[in-house]
């Protein structure tokens, strides 16, 4: 109470009221992913704190700079279950680069102030700071110093010798392949990464949050990778003798398993290069050949600085993912007559279409996010956001809003399911409100489509608790928040729809119906399966991910 | 292996050394805590494969908190301690 009355005296903090604490702290993900610094995000003791936790965690996971601020009861109760006394610190421990909870109010400004350069300094992440009642009513008298060691988030230089050894290697590989993750982006390294890849002819792969990172139109990008990544994307890796993995943890989503690939690299089969700016993902999943601590852009330069021209390499390798990529597209393409109502990758290609290139795309997470993931083209790296690490059902609406927080010029364009929808929809109150307008597009399937199709293949197709028998109208639940909606009966119509609001700068809800039956998300790499047991759509039968060589 | 830690005197700094140790994949002989010269010294005998020891340096070392970190053998005590069972 006392934070919020005196931030009623100042002028330059905007504040914005989301309905529910979980929004606001995914809606400061968005907002920090567009802006590219932290967004503050503050919330009461008790339940208030403890709705943070799911933002924060998914912060955590995908690396983004958050700072939470929360309100705690009075010193003199703690320990005493006080009326929403929650130890926050506690729960927040494992989930934030720091925590602090102010004991003096000359601490106070200083953690602040630290919490917020932290979350952003070297690998980006969550802070917390928690401001106990008694202590924000006390008389401030100057600034305390608080003893902590921030010089260590400064990424360190990349070693010479690792750079050379790193050159060698690449320029001593037949099949060199390029991932790319979220570091990519956060080090401003898309440059780097699509120079080393030209220099070295070799396709680029990315993982989930890397995709944001790449331009999907650049020809040697072959899409992410891994439990629902591109199958061109799963070929590069899985058959690459040389791989440079820049700004990425090593997920089991992007890999499948690891066993094959340590296996490799054991043997030098596989000579893998892991450039990251935390020390503590080198060699945590699997253990490179060379590992460089060091800023991605930074590392790169010098490998790029480093290396002559590379030699040509035979075009074969990038052909035959070529071939694999043209066989899945006209497989998809007669899938798609089979759907009676839309087929999802075709309403993201009319959507692409609508949405200028500078336009922000958020997700949800279920179905529809794994569709975007194998089919949503990137022209402008940051531009597409999506919560990969944790999957945070209902992140898509108010991180939208946080998008379009930071940046007011630019369309956002929220691809939802009606799963996620419908877990965060309160903070569409916000839309009007604030004058926050985006498209919100429902893939409309009335079930929890991924999770089905877990139980469909894995579960003996024995499907509990993923349909929904009954939901809202979606366009009355707009109407409800002034916002209009349409149900397209054709993708020309829906294509029209999302044209008409980014032109007019106008929210919209489009509800598309989308045949829950069919709609299983392929190619798809079961998970512990390794990337060349990817299960790829009807039409594909005969096509391997094992490179002859 | 002993692990040496130099953090600011606060539980809260302790509670979050702790979250990262239960979640490596060692187990841990013995752990103490002593506040000298106005800052907790944690010293830690863990016993696992060199890769996770690794790890957990590095994830500790990770946290703003920590001043200092450093690794050691176990001291030939406890060492000899840990090979009779005791």
């Amino acid at each position: 109470m006392a934070l919020f009355d005196a931030a009623y005296f100042v002028d330059d903090i905007e504040v914005v009221m989301f309905r529910h604490e979980q929004g606001a702290a995914h809606a400061a993900e968005g907002y920090a992913r567009v802006a590219g610094r932290p967004a503050v995000v503050s919330a009461t003791s008790g339940p208030g704190a403890t709705n943070l936790v799911t933002g924060l965690t998914d912060a955590y996971m995908d690396s983004v700079p958050v700072t939470a601020i929360t309100g705690q009861v009075a010193t003199w109760v703690f320990g005493r279950d006080g009326f929403q006394e929650t130890d926050i610190l506690g729960v927040a421990t494992p989930i934030t680069k720091w925590v602090y909870q102010v004991r003096r109010p000359e601490e106070a400004t200083p953690a602040v102030r630290i919490a917020y350069e932290i979350s952003a300094l070297g690998r980006p992440g969550p802070t917390l700071v928690d401001l106990p009642r008694d202590v924000q009513l006390m008389e401030y008298r100057g600034e305390a110093k608080i003893q902590i060691n921030v010089s260590k988030f400064i990424p360190p230089k990349p070693r010479e010798e690792d750079v050379a050894k790193a050159v060698k290697i690449l320029l001593e590989a037949d099949r060199p392949v390029v991932l790319a993750g979220g570091g990519v982006l956060w080090s401003g390294a898309t440059k780097e990464v699509l120079e080393l890849a030209e220099k070295l002819n070799a396709p680029i792969v990315s993982t989930l949050p890397g995709k944001a990172a790449i331009p999907h139109n650049h020809p040697l990008y072959m899409g992410p990778a891994g439990m629902h990544g591109r199958a061109e994307a799963d070929a590069a890796l899985a058959n690459a003798d040389a791989v440079i993995a820049v700004g990425t943890r090593f997920s089991d989503r992007t890999w499948g398993r690891f066993r094959e690939l340590q296996e490799r690299v054991r043997s030098g089969e596989v000579k893998l290069i892991h450039i990251d700016v935390d020390r503590s993902e080198i060699g945590k999943n699997v253990k490179p050949t060379v590992g460089i601590v060091a800023d991605a852009r930074d590392a790169l330069r010098e490998v790029l600085d480093l290396m002559p021209a590379a030699a040509a390499r035979s075009p074969k390798f990038l052909a035959w993912l070529y071939e694999i990529r043209r066989r899945y597209e006209d497989a998809m393409e007669k899938a798609a007559a089979e759907f009676r109502h839309f087929a999802p990758w075709k309403v993201l290609k009319a959507v692409r279409r609508a949405a200028p290139p500078s336009a922000v795309t958020v997700t949800g997470v279920g179905g529809h996010q794994m569709w975007s993931e194998i089919w949503w083209e990137v022209y402008e790296p940051g531009t597409f956001i999506t919560s990969a690490g944790l999957g945070t059902m209902g992140f898509g609406i108010p991180a939208s809003l946080g998008a379009k927080l930071a940046d007011r010029s630019r369309p956002v364009v929220c691809i939802d399911g009606d799963g996620s929808f419908q877990m965060t929809f309160n903070n569409l109150a916000l839309v009007r409100e604030y004058g926050l307008p985006f498209v919100e597009i429902i893939f409309d399937n009335a079930s929890l489509q991924l999770v089905k199709q877990w139980q469909v293949y894995m579960y003996g197709n024995r499907q509990i608790a993923v349909r929904f028998a009954r939901n809202p109208d979606f366009l009355k639940i707009g109407e409800a928040y002034g916002i209009e909606g349409i149900r397209p009966s054709s993708y020309e119509e829906l294509e029209r729809a999302v044209s008409w609001a980014v032109r007019n700068d106008e929210p919209l809800i489009i509800d598309v119906t989308i045949d829950e039956d069919k709609d299983i998300v392929l190619p798809w790499v079961k998970p512990g399966d390794w990337l060349t047991q990817v299960i790829l759509p009807k039409g594909m039968e005969d096509v391997s991910l094992a490179y002859e060589h | 292996m002993s692990i040496s830690i130099r953090i600011p005197p606060s539980m809260d700094y302790v509670g979050r050394v702790v979250s990262i140790v239960r979640r490596a994949k060692v187990f841990v002989r013995r752990m103490e805590i002593e506040a000298r010269d106005s800052t907790y010294h944690i010293v830690m005998d863990v016993e696992g494969p060199a890769d996770e020891i690794g790890w957990l340096i590095a994830k500790l070392d990770k946290l703003p908190e920590v001043l200092e970190i450093g690794r050691t053998q176990a001291a030939p005590a406890i060492a000899v301690a840990v090979r009779e069972g005791r």
